[in-house]
């Protein structure tokens, strides 16, 4: 396979995380977000950091998968760090011509750079220990109360539930029709950015046509099988909230609030 | 014009490595019509693909007249037009707004004339039976068997040495299945090969010479129809569809019949169970 894209990245367990509801899982991972962006000092930090640590440990999950889910940010992590330690203000430690680094630039550099990295592992390790069945299931059942406001709650999470589903096939797809494509001379690695575009058309047209295809056929099994949207639809896997889920969300959210209130 | 494939294996990387092939070593050459049978996952597809370069190597080497695929003694763009892959399904990779643009794909990827490419785009879709009248149309607004034979054409256009086919007749109905191997054995002459899969040996016997038969990533039988037909109790376990009246002399022969079990055809059967009978002394039970 030409493509190595772990967008449904989730690793399958029996821990103690992986059989949490997935809506504490959802809950915990808004709420240690909104925490990373609170909580401004290494201290702070350091906390959070070991609670993420715990989890990994607890969860089985492979340090590769950890690292593997970093990658894609590392520039960006990378630039932020750089830029906010180069142009921040305050007592200068090392001047070398017109770059000068500051202890303020430091401190405020290594910060969004901590800040940005466990931001990544707690979303990275709600995913590789949840499927992405169980999210969707969650975020419909939480975004539940807006659906009095009219909000399309169930389309939306159907939505992301079908496109998640159609991810590894539109990329065997994509192989299939490139390698197709390359029997008849197609060329897919050389030229300037415009050749290479206009390359890209014998792939992209067939794959189009294909997914509209596949969006067709779907719908008419849906119908066929008389779905009609979310209104009293029953569900094969209800979400059961149990003692221990109460428990662990009690107990994070208190924690998570101490760690706001002290440091 | 002659591949040779050397004691070729293949695994796919993953989460979980899967091994496709297994010490595959195998000749194709023109002038020959093989027949390449395997179940589902035994590796035909990841075989087809070695023929004409889009997999490489991964241990063994492809020979073409002897030059390495793997040195780089030839290159791969190269080796792609000389064996024109038909995929499975090949409708899904029409993507142009004219017939004539479509298969004029290939001539023109390829860096020839455009008096050249007219007048194999011209020749090639005569072949499949598509006349003037569809040079100007959208290859989109066909049918199922008319788009399958466009495909066709957007390759022999290119005019290969050998031809590889895989699973050319899927979901055409008999009429378009016979149309497809019909023009297959006209199109071929000496100097053009062809590789045919299936999972059918109904549908490959009476039209290939050669038959390889592929399990689980090796080659399990290699020979004539007859020879292959021979074992055909063995291929129906190992889930090839083979012909029922092959069965029948099988299960004869099994019996103690003076029959050759290597037919596959009902008149042929019918013919050599009437001398069986007849050996078999006074048993008239047809």
């Amino acid at each position: 396979m030409a493509f190595d894209i772990t967008l449904g990245q989730y690793l399958p367990g029996d821990s103690f995380i992986h059989r949490l509801d997935p809506r504490t899982k959802l809950i915990i991972a808004v709420a240690l977000i909104v925490v990373l962006f609170l909580v401004d000092t290494f201290v702070g930090y350091f906390w959070i950091a070991l609670f993420l640590f715990l989890a990994i440990v607890n969860g089985n999950i492979p340090i590769k998968s950890v690292v593997k889910s970093l990658k894609p940010l590392t520039f960006i992590i990378v630039l932020t760090v750089i830029l906010n330690i180069l142009f921040t203000d305050g007592n200068t430690l090392f001047q070398l011509g017109f770059i000068r680094i500051t202890d303020q630039g430091l401190y405020k550099g290594l910060m969004l750079g901590f800040r940005l990295i466990l931001l990544i592992l707690s979303t990275t390790i709600m995913t590789l220990t949840t499927s992405p069945l169980a999210i969707t299931d969650a975020l419909e059942n939480l975004l539940g109360p807006l659906k009095k406001l009219k909000f399309p709650v169930h389309e939306l999470s159907m939505m992301l539930t079908i496109a998640l589903r159609f991810i590894p096939t539109l990329l065997e797809e994509t192989d299939k029709i490139m390698k197709a494509q390359m029997a008849r001379g197609a060329d897919f690695e050389s030229g300037n950015l415009l050749k290479r575009a206009q390359n890209m058309v014998p792939l992209l047209v067939p794959l189009f046509v294909s997914a509209f295809r596949r969006a067709d056929d779907l719908a008419i099994a849906m119908e066929s099988r008389c779905y009609r949207g979310g209104e009293g639809r029953t569900r094969l896997k209800e979400l059961v909230y149990e003692k221990v889920d109460y428990v662990t969300l009690l107990v994070v959210i208190l924690a998570l609030a101490l760690v706001v209130y002290l440091f | 014009m002659q591949i040779e494939l050397k004691n070729i294996s293949y695994t796919y990387d993953g989460p979980i490595p899967v091994a496709a092939l297994h010490n595959i070593n195998l000749k194709v050459q023109t002038g020959e019509i093989l027949g390449l049978i395997g179940h589902t996952g035994s590796g035909k597809s990841t075989l087809l693909q070695h023929l004409n370069g889009l997999l490489k190597p991964q241990e063994g080497d492809v020979l073409v007249d002897g030059k390495s695929v793997k040195n780089g003694e030839i290159l791969l763009t190269k080796l792609r037009f000389r064996v024109g892959l038909v995929f499975q399904y090949p409708e899904y990779q029409l993507f142009e707004e004219t017939i004539f643009k479509e298969v004029s794909f290939g001539p023109k990827s390829m860096g020839l004339k455009e008096e050249e490419i007219e007048k194999r785009v011209k020749q090639s879709l005569l072949d499949v039976g598509m006349g003037e009248e569809f040079y100007e149309r959208s290859p989109f607004e066909l049918s199922g068997g008319q788009k399958r034979r466009v495909a066709l054409a957007s390759i022999l256009a290119m005019e290969p040495d050998i031809l590889v086919l895989d699973e050319p007749t899927a979901g055409l109905d008999p009429r378009g299945r016979k149309e497809i191997l019909d023009f297959l054995l006209k199109w071929r002459t000496d100097k053009r090969g062809i590789v045919l899969v299936s999972h059918n040996m109904e549908e490959m016997a009476p039209f290939a010479e050669r038959i390889v038969v592929l399990h689980q990533g090796s080659i399990a039988l290699d020979g004539t129809p007859e020879e292959v037909f021979y074992h055909a109790k063995e291929l129906f376990d190992v889930g090839i569809k083979v012909p029922q009246i092959s069965l029948v002399v099988n299960s004869l022969k099994t019996k103690g019949y003076n029959i050759d079990a290597g037919i596959f055809t009902v008149k042929e059967a019918a013919k050599a169970i009437y001398d069986a009978l007849k050996d078999g002394g006074g048993r008239h039970g047809l």
